[in-house]
């Protein structure tokens, strides 16, 4: 992680200076994790695109106000994404929810597939009903690798704090996947 | 409580990535906007007022350039159709996106030096060619070199073998070509000719079957070029399915044998455009073979030929046809 900041500071720094190319090596390097960022705090996958063209037009526009402060600029860009959503759903407030559908990874394995994608579709669903701390420390941990001292980095929290906030997170994950039906996958019932 | 299924969808959803679509959709907004932006900060000192006569001559510049990226060499907008043209790599985010452009640059304005040849405006062809060499100046620190020379057929000591497709110089490609950075001609002696002096591989059905595609191709009958005449040249073209759509990802290599893990591709094509530097002989034949795997495993071949020039040698397009 250390090293991954110290890359994203130069490459900030010639952004800043005007080098287009380190602002799309940036977004190279952090469009896939933002994405799925996104996708856990949105409901369907145009809105997390759209959420996703949005932080990184907003850290464009504020790429000039921007300063170092040793963390990876993933975590600028989680803080731009969080507020950004935020601001969408106090907007769109009333919308009816959108049905998620998670692609097929691929076209051998039908019944498997079906099977991964309802699953992913009930766990993001009980990711957006939880509340976004608890979210995002899960996915930070368990979706996106991180390791709870790099997620305390980027959050800006003690380690401590986010184990508590891991277990907490995974308790209400459960409680959500339970009162959905998801009984296997809330550790009720037996796997299929 | 057992968390092992819940923890491996967690996991599984690691896995979405953005979709190409959209990934495409935010490049471009991105790139118009910051292009919006830098524009906007050159003129933030001016007021409204000021910037009036600076929209309007932006306005005429948009509709000037859009006229300008459709002229010809002969045209006295050529020149400014190269300055825009070669401004469009800076948008190019990624490496690949700028090779492939810089590619499409050297491709169409050879076509274009070719087009004024025909018309017999030899003026105009000349500075299409310069206009090519500068998109192969933008390329150079990008492209993988070839190690080796693409040496003229007739040069090899023992002659090919009747089953052979192709008599032209099918040089075996270097295991790290991408590695070898250094476009200095490399001596005659250091290179492996053609294929009778190549062990044979453990494909060797394939070398011996001739590519459905291309029709065999005799070795030049121009006069063997000395040694002393190699030169470096940009090496660019296209790979295309049946359906026309541009190929990414296909393999091209100086040898009709599918490259295995053993070997290695010259280069791989992005968006459909390959470009590589190597030596050769002004005037010599190359031909280059192409070979794709698709998503549901079946193989794709073809092939092309055409007579080196200096300082860029544009393929004719590789239409790949299924493997027999």
């Amino acid at each position: 992680m250390g090293s991954d900041a110290g890359a994203d500071a130069a490459l900030v720094q010639a952004a800043q200076a005007g080098d287009v190319r380190a602002f799309g090596e940036l977004y190279e390097r952090y469009r896939q994790p933002l994405y799925r960022y996104c996708l856990a705090r949105t409901d369907s996958i145009h809105e997390a695109e759209d959420l996703v063209s949005e932080v990184f037009l907003k850290a464009m526009e504020s790429l000039a106000r921007y300063r170092d402060q040793g963390l990876p600029f993933i975590a600028f860009l989680y803080r731009v994404a969080r507020n950004a959503a935020i601001d969408r759903s106090r907007r769109d407030k009333g919308a009816s929810l959108f049905e998620m559908t998670v692609e097929p990874r691929s076209a051998v394995d039908l019944e498997g597939d079906a099977m991964r994608s309802f699953e992913m579709d009930a766990v993001l669903g009980a990711l957006r009903k939880i509340k976004p701390e608890y979210r995002e420390v899960i996915l930070l941990r368990f979706i996106e690798g991180y390791s709870a001292a790099d997620v305390a980095t980027l959050l800006q929290k003690a380690e401590k704090a986010v184990w508590n906030l891991q277990q907490r997170g995974l308790d209400r994950l459960r409680n959500e996947l339970r009162r959905s039906g998801q009984l296997a996958l809330a550790g009720l019932a037996p796997d299929r | 409580m057992n968390d092992d299924r819940l923890l491996s969808v967690l996991r599984a959803l690691g896995a979405q990535e953005l979709p190409l679509a959209g990934d495409n959709a935010i490049r471009a907004r991105l790139e118009t906007a910051w292009v919006t932006s830098a524009r906007r900060a050159a003129g933030a000192p001016f007021g409204l007022r000021r910037l009036t006569p600076v929209l309007a001559a932006l306005v005429l510049m948009l509709s000037f350039g859009g006229a300008a990226l459709g002229a010809g060499a002969d045209s006295p907008l050529w020149e400014t159709r190269v300055a825009l043209e070669a401004g469009g790599a800076l948008l190019r985010f990624s490496a690949d996106d700028r090779v492939a452009y810089l590619l499409e640059l050297v491709r169409s304005r050879t076509e274009e030096a070719a087009r004024q040849e025909v018309l017999g405006n030899s003026g105009a062809a000349a500075k299409a060619r310069a206009a090519a060499s500068s998109a192969v100046i933008q390329l150079n620190g990008s492209l993988p070199q070839i190690g080796t020379d693409l040496v003229a057929p007739t040069s090899s000591p023992t002659p090919a073998p009747s089953s052979t497709p192709s008599a032209v110089p099918a040089v075996r490609p270097t295991d790290a070509p991408a590695a070898l950075a250094s476009p200095t001609p490399t001596p005659a002696s250091t290179v492996t000719r053609a294929p009778a002096t190549v062990p044979a591989p453990t494909t060797a059905p394939v070398i011996a079957t001739p590519l459905p595609t291309e029709p065999f191709h005799s070795p030049s009958p121009t006069p063997l070029p000395s040694a002393s005449a190699k030169q470096t040249t940009t090496i660019t073209g296209t790979v295309h399915e049946s359906s026309g759509a541009a190929i990414s990802d296909a393999c091209i290599t100086t040898s009709p044998t599918i490259p295995t893990s053993a070997t290695s591709c010259i280069v791989k094509t992005t968006n459909g455009s390959y470009g590589f530097s190597a030596t050769i002989t002004p005037g010599q034949t190359i031909t280059l073979y192409a070979s794709w795997t698709s998503a549901t495993g079946a193989n794709f071949v073809g092939s092309t030929t055409a007579s080196a020039t200096v300082p860029t040698t544009v393929m004719p397009a590789i239409l790949l046809t299924p493997r027999r």
